[in-house]
């Protein structure tokens, strides 16, 4: 089910990575190339988005990493425009947290790598 | 395994020059100087003590280097808690949207633009002010280490007006100064003494 | 940027620590875990149980970074942190033996006295004869002796770690170092 948003919340522009929405500061190993990195295997217990019914409205919630080439509050507007146009003509509230801002691609080097 | 007291015939003890050792504390130091007995003891616990920095320097050295696979294994199992800090707010386009970074993703940001320069590393980082509230005067204030060589006067101009861009451009945050503080100049390369 | 982070200081590196820099509470764990991983297996007398020691303390050292009065002073911290954990292991395997029936004072001597399959290098006669010394002290008085000599702990801080007395310490010291002398004169 989440998946497909999944999908169109990386393709937003500046996007680098999805973290899994819930519970995260608790729980997210800072060095979990699984979850860090877009490319290898995702977790299967963390959804990355979260979607929930609250008072009869759907939330939304999402956690990105953004390129530090990109600009994060236009790019965070773009993921909440993004999530509402794939929920329309559903009427959703979008919450988004950049909780990282590195450069774009393979895991930054001196950050979380191995 | 009961020690026999090992009282010399001066009547002091090798625990008393022990101490002595540790703690300069001796009830007759006079006395140090002219017996025999209780120079042989102090030759006795330097050669131990010696005997202990060689074991101990073998001992490091046979534990590898922290480099190695080891290593590597730990800080893979440690999952270190990430530190989100406090949540800045960003402009929504939709009032029923809450948009948002973390203080810890911009302290990291701050991080990487020092560290980016050329013969400088950030140290700490404090955003002064209620990020939390938009349009708050906000300083930033950040500890910097240069290496030996570097001009500082130039090294704080240029990190100064780099923060200023990558804050304007992953902020909405009303910065009122860049506090730069030079902590260190580092000259060589260092290792554990 | 990596070995970047290896030339700085300490402070830096635990003031970025304690600001959530995973990369430089790394380069510290780097820095200072071989003298970690030697005190610990030292202490607890076995390769495994000491990088578990090492891993625990590392944990510790990460959420409590804030407490660290002086941040130059971290190496000496971890040391106490990696000494502290190797007691409490020692303390658990010790009451899981003396549950299982068999207490015993010496430790599992997977490390001390003979030289482990690590120790290659050619030791010198003091280094062989200390260590065969250090095996036949009391338990008590070879870890005061090793968080003395090999962690560099002030009598107070060893009082913390044993929790015993300072003066206690000053006395298991003394008497460790002349059983030392005297067990290393006979091998001479």
């Amino acid at each position: 089910m989440t998946t497909p948003l999944k999908s169109v919340v990386i393709s937003v522009d500046g996007v680098t990575e999805v973290f899994p929405a819930r519970s995260l500061w608790q729980r997210l190993p800072a060095r979990a190339a699984s979850v860090l990195n877009p490319r290898a295997a995702e977790p299967e217990n963390d959804a990355l988005v979260d979607v929930r019914d609250q008072d009869g409205r759907t939330e939304v919630t999402v956690r990105v990493g953004v390129s530090s080439e990109a600009r994060t509050p236009d790019v965070v507007r773009g993921v909440a425009a993004a999530v509402r146009k794939h929920f329309a003509p559903a009427d959703v509230s979008v919450k988004v947290t950049v909780a990282r801002i590195a450069p774009a691609g393979p895991v930054a080097a001196g950050s979380h790598d191995a | 395994m009961s020690m026999p007291h090992d009282t010399f015939e001066c009547g002091h003890t090798l625990e008393e020059l022990s101490i002595y050792l540790d703690t300069g504390e001796f009830a007759d130091p006079h006395h140090l100087e002219s017996c025999p007995e209780c120079r042989n003891g102090l030759d006795s616990l330097r050669r131990l003590s010696a005997a202990g920095n060689e074991l101990f320097a073998s001992d490091v050295a046979a534990a590898g280097s922290g480099t190695d696979e080891w290593m590597k294994d730990i800080l893979a199992n440690l999952a270190l808690e990430l530190r989100p800090g406090r949540t800045i707010p960003l402009r929504s386009d939709d009032p029923a949207d809450t948009l948002s970074e973390t203080e810890g993703a911009v302290l990291a940001l701050v991080r990487s633009v020092a560290d980016n320069l050329p013969g400088t590393v950030a140290g700490r980082v404090k955003l002064d002010g209620d990020v939390t509230l938009p349009g708050e005067p906000v300083t930033v204030r950040a500890d910097l280490a240069v290496l030996f060589g570097q001009h500082l006067m130039d090294s704080a101009a240029s990190l100064r007006q780099d923060l200023a861009e990558a804050l304007a451009r992953h902020t909405e945050l009303t910065i009122a100064a860049i506090d730069i503080t030079i902590t260190d100049v580092i000259d060589a390369p260092r290792e554990e003494q | 940027m990596r070995d970047q982070l290896d030339l700085v200081p300490d402070a830096i590196l635990v003031g970025r620590a304690a600001d959530g820099d995973t990369a430089a509470f790394e380069a510290l764990a780097r820095r200072y875990g071989p003298h970690m991983r030697a005190s610990a297996r030292r202490l607890t007398g076995s390769y495994a149980d000491a990088d578990d020691a090492v891993q625990e303390a590392l944990v510790q050292a990460w959420k409590q970074l804030d407490t660290l009065r002086d941040p130059a002073a971290v190496k000496g911290w971890l040391l106490r942190l990696t000494g502290s954990r190797s007691i409490d292991l020692l303390r658990r395997r010790r009451n899981h033996t003396s549950l299982a029936g068999g207490e015993d004072d010496a430790p599992p001597d997977t490390v001390s006295p003979g030289a482990g399959p690590e120790t290659t290098a050619v030791a010198g006669a003091g280094i062989e004869s200390l260590k065969a010394a250090l095996a036949t002290l009391p338990e008590e008085q070879r870890r005061c002796w090793i968080l003395k000599e090999i962690n560099g702990q002030s009598y107070e801080e060893i009082a913390q770690t044993l929790n015993i007395s300072p003066a206690s310490v000053r006395g298991r010291l003394a008497r460790a170092r002349t059983a030392l002398v005297r067990e290393m004169e006979d091998w001479r």
